[in-house]
């Protein structure tokens, strides 16, 4: 009966989700990509950009590759600099301004993948891309909400 | 006046990341000074733009937060923030940007700008240390 409420208390807590949220990101679009990147192979331009490495040879075609695994990097950095950021927005403050900056937190990340997702793919992945970012930063939003009202009523 | 005075986390916090912002606002608004700024107006490609416009906007929400942080948090929680704030960015974002300036050349058109933020960025956090009791 106690575990029962440690995990309902625990699944309350904003600081659960922006955990949950914050490892999400840096394995799916941290890591992932960063290492990729950093492997610097022609997959990914071969799988993002057919057509225009098609029409490309050469030198052009190195820098090309160069230039997509570096954009990769530095994406992968980005997310990871992020959930970092996320992590220590939680796990250094408590009460109010925990739930306000988690609330924060979640606002970014769908920002993000609204309007920086859109500028980046346009329609491609759009919807997997702000889909995946709703899931993760709703129960943020809901969570941090409660516990705002909570600690007023408190 | 104290040097712990003049490096305050909240005021560094909130100065650092508004003026940021704002760069990411003309970054979204003209993409095309930005790249050229990053890769030398003679190395400008033409998608470079979109590329630096993308990530301007991208840049938004981390100084946002990073203003956030300064208005909403207080002591020693703030000073432990802000000491976090500059070791990622020194750490990821530094260490990423010399990364890649020496792969392909990028940043080398404003080396003072980047040498500038960066040393900003390490001031917040001293700024943080040097209130890391949360006076």
């Amino acid at each position: 009966m106690a575990s029962d409420l440690d995990i309902k208390e625990a699944l309350s807590q904003p600081k659960t989700w922006v955990t949950v949220a914050s490892v999400a990101l840096l394995l799916l679009l941290g890591l992932g990509p960063l290492m990729t990147g950093l492997a610097g192979g022609p997959d990914h331009a071969e799988t993002e950009y057919p057509d225009l490495l098609e029409s490309l040879d050469g030198d052009d075609e190195t820098a090309f590759i160069e230039v997509v695994n570096q954009e990769l990097f530095v994406f992968g950095l980005w997310n990871v600099t992020m959930a970092l950021m996320f992590l220590a927005m939680v796990y250094l403050t408590d009460g109010e301004t925990q739930a306000k900056l988690a609330m924060v937190a979640a606002a970014s990340m769908i920002f993000v993948s609204g309007a920086g997702g859109y500028s980046v793919n346009g329609d491609a992945y759009f919807v997997e891309w702000v889909t995946l970012c709703a899931i993760l930063g709703s129960p943020i939003l809901i969570t941090g909400y409660l516990q705002l009202n909570r600690e007023a009523g408190e | 006046m104290e040097i712990k005075t003049i490096l305050h986390p909240k005021k560094m916090l909130i100065g650092l990341g508004s003026f940021m912002l704002l760069m990411s606002v003309f970054g979204v608004i003209d993409g095309d000074q930005m790249a050229e700024d990053m890769w030398g107006a003679d190395n400008v490609a033409e998608h470079d733009a979109e590329y630096e416009q993308m990530w301007a906007l991208h840049m938004m929400p981390l100084f946002g937060m990073a203003v956030v942080t300064g208005l909403l948090v207080q002591g020693k929680a703030l000073a432990q923030m802000a000491m976090a704030a500059s070791a990622f960015v020194l750490v990821f974002m530094g260490g990423g940007m010399m990364y890649l300036t020496n792969e392909s050349g990028y940043g080398s058109g404003s080396h003072t700008l980047m040498i500038i933020i960066f040393s900003l960025s390490a001031l917040i956090g001293v700024a943080g240390y040097l209130h890391k009791d949360g006076e």
